[in-house]
C-alpha cells in the first residue's frame, strides 16, 4: 500500500477510470432513459428531478446520452490507441533492432508524419473521405502511430547493446525470438505510459472532430457531438453544454494523470520535468 | 563548429521529403475524394451539370491526363503562387487564404502574449517554491489546460461573459477584429497553449537554479532576489522565449477548433467551413499553406534552440 502514500492521485485517477469503464459497460442498466429517443414534448427542459441533467433540443435525456457517451469515447481511445501501438511499436522495434538502411527509412517516414500537423491530417481524412466511426478511427491512427515507432526505436537502442542481447544472440537465438523475448519485454513500460496519456489525447481529439460534425454522426450519443448540438442554444439551454464537456475534460485528465503517475511509478530514471 | 553545420543541414535536408509528402497529401485529396472531380466542381444548385459541359471542364482543366503529369502541373502552378479557384465563389484561393491567415496571426500573436503574461509568472513561481502549495495549484492548472476541451472551455466563456454578463460580444469578427471580439477567442486559444509553457518554465527554471553559476552567485553573497531574477530566471527564459515566439505552429492546430467556435474568420476557419461545402480547391489550398507554415516553423524552431541552448545533443538524435 505504499503505491497509496506515495502518489494519492493515481488511486483517485483509478476510481474514476473504473467508474467510466463501469458506465461504458453497464450503460444499458444505468442510463435511465433511451439516449436515442425523441421526445419533443419535452424538448429543452432545466435540469430537474425527472432528467437530472435537462433534454436536448429534441427531448432525449442528457444524462443518458452522457451515460452512453462513455462507451463510444473509451471504445474510440483504446482502439486507437491498441492499434498504433502495435503497428508503430513493431515499426519501433524493427527500426531500433535492425538500424542501418531500414532504420533509415522506417525513421525518415515516422519523421515525416511527426512533422505533418496532426489536425490537419485528420481533418483531411475525416473531411474528405466522409465521415463515421472507421474513418474517425483511421484518421487518429494516422496521426497517432508515428509518435509509438519514435519512442519504442529510441527504447530499442537503449536496450539492443546490453550483455543480454548479445548473450541470447551468442546462444544462436534468432531475431524474431530475441526481439519478442528480450527487447520487447524492456520496452514494454514507458510504451505503457505513453499509451495511456494517448489514449487521453485520442479521446480529446476525436470529440473534437466529432464536435466539427467530422467524426461521430448522430444520432449516437457523444460528448463531442452532444456540444454541437447545444451551441444553437447557449441563449436559451446554456446547461446543454456543460456535462458532456466535463465528462470530455475529466477523462482526458484522468487518462493523463495517470499517464504522469505510472511514469513516476515505472521509470524513476525519467525526469518527468523536462517534458 | 563543424558539427552545427551538418546537424543544420541535416535538419534542412529533412525538409524535402515532408515537403514533397505534404504536396502529395495536398493533390491526393482531391482525387481521392468520392465522385469525379470535374462534376463536383460543375455541381449546381440544381444538381449535376450537363454532361456536355463537365466534359469540357474536363479537358479544360486537364483532368484527362495522366495523374502525374497533372501532379507536376499543378505543382508548377503551386510554386508560382496560383492555387485555383475556389468552386464555391470563384475567388482566388491564394487571395482568400492570405486574407484568412491576417486574421488567424492576429489572434494568434494576443493569444501568445496572454500565454506569456500566465505562464512565465506561474512557472517561476512554482519552480522556486517546488512542492509547495502555489507549485500544486500550478501543476493542476497546467493538467488541466491540457485536458480542457478548447471547444468547451470557449462556450464556457462565451456563455459566462456573452450571454450571462453580456459584457463581452459572443463571436464574430466585429469592425476588422476589434479587441472586444477578439478577448474570448484569444483567451480559450491560449489555455493550452499556457499550460504548455508553464511546464517548460517551470523545469528550465528548476534546472537553472541547481547550475553551478547560480550556487557561485548565491556563495558571492548576493540576495537572494538577484540570484533568481538577474542570474537563473534570465538563463531559464532562453529557450522558453524561443519555443514560446516561434510555436506558431502549436496556435495554428488550435485555431481550426476555436476559430469554428467564435466565428472567427481565419484559415481555420476557411478549412472546416470548405469541407462543409466540399470546396475541394480551397480546402486543398488551406492543408498545403497550414502544412507549409507548421513545418518551416517548426524547423526554425528545432534550430534556434539549438543555436540557443548549445547542450542540446544536436547530431545524436534528430
Amino acid at each position: 500500500m505504499a503505491l497509496k502514500f506515495k502518489h494519492p492521485g493515481i488511486v483517485i485517477c483509478l476510481a474514476v477510470l473504473l467508474f467510466l469503464a463501469f458506465l461504458a459497460v453497464f450503460a444499458g442498466f444505468i442510463a435511465p432513459y433511451n439516449p436515442e429517443k425523441a421526445d419533443l414534448a419535452h424538448r429543452l427542459q432545466y435540469p430537474g428531478a425527472d432528467h437530472p441533467f435537462g433534454t436536448d433540443h429534441m427531448g432525449r435525456d442528457i444524462l443518458s446520452r452522457v451515460i452512453y457517451g462513455t462507451r463510444i469515447s473509451l471504445a474510440i481511445g483504446l482502439i486507437v490507441v491498441a492499434v498504433s501501438a502495435v503497428i508503430g511499436g513493431t515499426m519501433g522495434l524493427v527500426s531500433g533492432y535492425f538500424g542501418g538502411l531500414v532504420d533509415e527509412v522506417i525513421m525518415r517516414v515516422v519523421d515525416a508524419f511527426l512533422a505533418f500537423p496532426g489536425t490537419l491530417l485528420a481533418l483531411g481524412i475525416a473531411g474528405l473521405f466522409g465521415t463515421g466511426f472507421v474513418n474517425l478511427l483511421l484518421a487518429l491512427v494516422v496521426v497517432e502511430w508515428s509518435s509509438f515507432a519514435r519512442l519504442v526505436r529510441a527504447e530499442v537502442l537503449a536496450v539492443r547493446e546490453r550483455d543480454f542481447i548479445k548473450a541470447s544472440t551468442g546462444l544462436g537465438a534468432g531475431n524474431a525470438y530475441v526481439m519478442v523475448r528480450h527487447v520487447l519485454p524492456n520496452v514494454i513500460s514507458p510504451l505503457i505510459v505513453i499509451a495511456t496519456t494517448g489514449i487521453g489525447s485520442v479521446i480529446l481529439w476525436a470529440a473534437g472532430l466529432s464536435f466539427l460534425g467530422l467524426g461521430i454522426q448522430p444520432p449516437t450519443p457523444e460528448w463531442g457531438y452532444m456540444l454541437n448540438d447545444g451551441r444553437l442554444y447557449i441563449y436559451t439551454a446554456p446547461y446543454i453544454m456543460l456535462f458532456p464537456g466535463l465528462m470530455i475534460f475529466i477523462t482526458v485528465l484522468a487518462f493523463n494523470y495517470m499517464g504522469d503517475g505510472l511514469r513516476d511509478i515505472l521509470d524513476p530514471r525519467a525526469r518527468k520535468e523536462l517534458r | 563548429m563543424n558539427r552545427v553545420i551538418d546537424f543544420l543541414l541535416r535538419r534542412a535536408l529533412l525538409l524535402v521529403p515532408v515537403l514533397f509528402l505534404i504536396s502529395v497529401i495536398s493533390f491526393a485529396l482531391i482525387h481521392l475524394t468520392p465522385g469525379d472531380i470535374a462534376e463536383n466542381a460543375m455541381m449546381g444548385p440544381d444538381g449535376p451539370a450537363d454532361p456536355a459541359a463537365v466534359a469540357e471542364y474536363r479537358v479544360k482543366m486537364g483532368l484527362d491526363k495522366p495523374i502525374y503529369i497533372q501532379y507536376l502541373v499543378w505543382m508548377d502552378k503551386v510554386l508560382h503562387g496560383d492555387l485555383g479557384f475556389s468552386f464555391k465563389t470563384t475567388d482566388y484561393v491564394s487571395g482568400a487564404l492570405f486574407r484568412c491567415f491576417m486574421a488567424t496571426l492576429k489572434l494568434a500573436c494576443v493569444s501568445m502574449a496572454i500565454s506569456l503574461a500566465v505562464a512565465l509568472p506561474l512557472g517561476v513561481a512554482a519552480a522556486l517554491w517546488k512542492g509547495s502549495f502555489i507549485d500544486h495549484i500550478a501543476r493542476i492548472l497546467s493538467l488541466s489546460g491540457v485536458a480542457m476541451p478548447n471547444f468547451w472551455l470557449g462556450y464556457l466563456l462565451m456563455i459566462l461573459f456573452g450571454v450571462t454578463l453580456k459584457l463581452l460580444p459572443t463571436s464574430g469578427y466585429g469592425d476588422g477584429g476589434d479587441l472586444q471580439h477578439m478577448v474570448l477567442p484569444a483567451i480559450t486559444l491560449a489555455a493550452g497553449h499556457s499550460a504548455y509553457l508553464m511546464r517548460l518554465m517551470r523545469s528550465g527554471m528548476i534546472e537553472a537554479l541547481g547550475q553551478d553559476y547560480v550556487c557561485a552567485a548565491r556563495a558571492k553573497g548576493l540576495r537572494e532576489r538577484a540570484v533568481v531574477f538577474r542570474h537563473a530566471l534570465r538563463n531559464a527564459l532562453i529557450p522558453v522565449l524561443t519555443i514560446a515566439g516561434l510555436n506558431l505552429g502549436f496556435l495554428l492546430n488550435g485555431s481550426v477548433i476555436v476559430e469554428t467556435v467564435f466565428a472567427w474568420p481565419g484559415i481555420g476557419n476557411l478549412l472546416v467551413s470548405s469541407i462543409y461545402t466540399k470546396d475541394f480547391p480551397m480546402v486543398q489550398g488551406c492543408i498545403l499553406v497550414i502544412a507549409m507554415i507548421y513545418v518551416t516553423v517548426n524547423l526554425i524552431v528545432d534550430i534556434s534552440y539549438m543555436l540557443v541552448d548549445p547542450r542540446i545533443r544536436y547530431g545524436a538524435e534528430i
